[in-house]
């Protein structure tokens, strides 16, 4: 059995950020190569039955590469580095994975035998098109597109996987809590933490025509 | 630093050529045109041939000239490279790159002379037309 990569240091990684912050031209290369390939084994570990190979490794290569080239916009306080750009790298493929399944779809017949099985591989950003409100949407334009626009315009990976739960009718402030990393605080602050950051991405959507409809 | 880079490296460092952000677009574009393999480059650069994908998703040294300056130097110090040939790298580069959009403008331009000149000739050649 192969042995994960060790995740690095909170201070090593947040050593190389303080250097991209400060524009060592160096750091870049420097925060890629500590990040890469635990970032890569992390996410293979979390979809273990990946459609190609290189998907995860693609999917890290890129966010690392946008990252380094803006790293102002992560925000320490809403957590470690690591979990952001694990939650990126996440969102990323589970969209590159939905992109992946259509194409698929389109290429072969659909066999309603095999479709009535849920084959367990669960993709959220699935669940939520069908969750999306079509009536409040501009007409021509397709749920995929909605959610891609979405997603650029919600950049912060904590905001979108907040927005994931909304669509997919998680109501425990638990599991936003675990999202938000804020479990170590009481249940009460919990609660009204979770219901500012619902209130503020709702307002968000409404903008964006999107309404949510939590069951 | 691990001295291992691991194959995902190698290919972040080619998907970094086409952001204007790395050096590994530079280092590309410059090996394209003269033709360099990646050993070649690194005796150039009398760097470790192992470095040259890391130098390649550094970012690219400032454009102004004291920034400029100290990029080069941090990145020399960092790989114990030759400082002179990685600036003329970056200088020729980027004069190749000027000259190319240069001539991309030119040519459009001439294009448009070109066409205007067509369009002149044939309304003469109507209004000889018509003169006959």
């Amino acid at each position: 059995m192969t042995r994960l990569l060790p995740r690095p240091s909170t201070d090593q990684v947040n050593a190389i950020y303080q250097r991209l912050l400060a524009d060592e031209p160096d750091a870049p290369n420097d925060f890629i190569e500590l990040l890469l390939d635990p970032l890569i084994e992390a996410l293979c570990a979390r979809f273990p039955n990946l459609p190609h190979p290189d998907l995860a490794t693609d999917v890290v290569i890129d966010a690392l590469l946008r990252f380094v080239q803006s790293p102002e916009k992560y925000r320490p306080e809403r957590g470690e580095l690591w979990n952001y750009l694990y939650m990126d790298v996440q969102g990323d493929l589970r969209n590159a994975l939905a992109k992946e399944q259509r194409r698929q779809k389109k290429e072969v017949p659909f066999d309603p035998v095999a479709h009535d099985r849920p084959d367990g591989n669960t993709n959220v950003e699935e669940e939520v098109m069908r969750r999306l409100d079509f009536s409040s949407l501009q007409q021509g334009r397709d749920a995929q597109a909605i959610l891609n626009q979405l997603r650029r315009e919600i950049p912060d990976p904590y905001d979108w996987q907040v927005v994931l739960l909304m669509f997919s009718g998680e109501r425990h402030t638990r599991a936003f809590a675990a999202v938000l990393g804020i479990e170590h605080l009481p249940m009460v602050m919990q609660r009204a933490q979770v219901k500012k950051t619902k209130d503020r991405l709702r307002l968000r959507l409404k903008r964006y025509g999107v309404k949510v409809h939590e069951q | 630093m691990s001295s291992n880079s691991s194959n995902a490296l190698a290919r972040a460092a080619r998907r970094a050529i086409t952001s204007e952000f790395f050096l590994a677009g530079i280092l590309h574009e410059y090996q394209q045109v003269h033709h360099l393999d990646d050993e070649s480059l690194a005796n150039l650069l009398e760097c470790d041939i192992h470095d040259l994908q890391r130098l390649a998703l550094c970012r690219r040294p400032a454009a102004n000239q004291i920034s400029f300056v100290h990029d080069i130097d941090h990145l020399a110090q960092r790989f114990h490279l030759r400082a002179d040939q990685l600036a003329a790298i970056i200088r020729q580069v980027d004069s190749l790159r000027i000259l190319r959009q240069q001539a991309t403008t030119t040519q459009s331009a001439q294009g448009m002379l070109r066409a205007a000149r067509d369009r002149d000739d044939s309304s003469a050649d109507i209004t000889e037309d018509a003169d006959d």
